[in-house]
């Protein structure tokens, strides 16, 4: 299991188990927002505390979630480090995601 | 002195990609090169050997992906070799050139690129990058230079 999801009332968190997101996993990520999306969940927290290496597939599969919860959903991104912060960084996705340093903190942005 | 060099074949196969970034890392971990440079550059490799994958052989398995690590005192240097389909020009300008950016998200959501960061990324990580047809097969090489002003000593020195 790549991913585990938890509902948090009207949000959901989905947490990346597996350490590297990349071409591998990536579709699988694409598909599980795309279902979430479809059973009405837009508020989507997506936890990268188990991530220690991200390539340009698994952030395609990201910027897909945030397109697929469109702009009346929220997607929020946290717990970065390391070489997938720099690949948000190199590709100026920082700048298009609202990125959070904790768990706690995007729940809280979650439910702003 | 002869430089430690070391050679490894993958399949085709995505899966295996996630080996040759944990293989790379743990050789390199062995240079002078600080960790983000480590990171930084198995991410453009990692890059490369998926492109390969996706493109030189377009996704079909039991091709051959052939690696080459060489590792020099004041470089480390990656060959990837494939069989498959040669590489557009413009794939070859964007792995190689001088002056990349990575282009600016615009401001509709909708608009946001999926895909298509890879050489790019490859040509901003890296020190070096070239092309070349050798009997057939596409090799790039990778290089990351060793800036011993910048990057750690080695762990254990003095």
């Amino acid at each position: 299991m790549n991913f585990e999801i938890e509902d948090h009332a009207e949000n959901t968190v989905i947490e990346i188990q597996a350490e590297r997101l990349d071409a591998a996993i990536a579709p699988e990520l694409k598909t599980l927002v795309t279902e979430l999306v479809d059973q009405g969940k837009r508020r989507i927290l997506l936890d990268f505390d188990k991530v220690v290496f991200m390539d340009s597939s698994g952030l395609g599969a990201v910027v897909s979630g945030l397109k697929a919860v469109g702009e009346d959903g929220e997607f929020i991104v946290c717990n970065l480090r390391g070489v997938v912060k720099e690949l948000f960084k190199l590709t100026h996705m920082d700048r298009v995601f609202e990125i959070t340093d904790s768990r706690d903190d995007g729940l809280q942005q979650l439910a702003a | 002195m002869n430089e430690p060099q070391i050679e490894f074949t993958i399949k085709s196969d995505l899966s295996l990609v996630a080996f040759v970034g944990r293989a790379l890392s743990a050789l390199l971990a062995g240079t002078a090169l600080e960790p983000h440079r480590i990171a930084t550059f198995e991410l453009a490799v990692v890059e490369v050997v998926t492109n390969v994958i996706e493109h030189a052989y377009q996704n079909q398995a039991g091709h051959k992906v052939e690696i080459c690590v060489c590792l020099g005192s004041d470089s480390a240097e990656v060959q990837v070799r494939d069989f498959g389909k040669k590489l557009d020009p413009d794939v070859v300008e964007r792995y190689t050139s001088d002056h990349v950016e990575v282009q600016n998200p615009g401001d509709s959501i909708s608009d946001l690129p999926v895909s298509g960061w890879g050489a790019s990324l490859v040509a901003k990580l890296c020190d070096e990058v070239r092309y070349d047809q050798i009997d057939g097969a596409n090799v790039l090489t990778l290089v990351c230079f060793i800036d011993c002003a910048s990057d750690q000593a080695l762990p254990n020195a003095g």
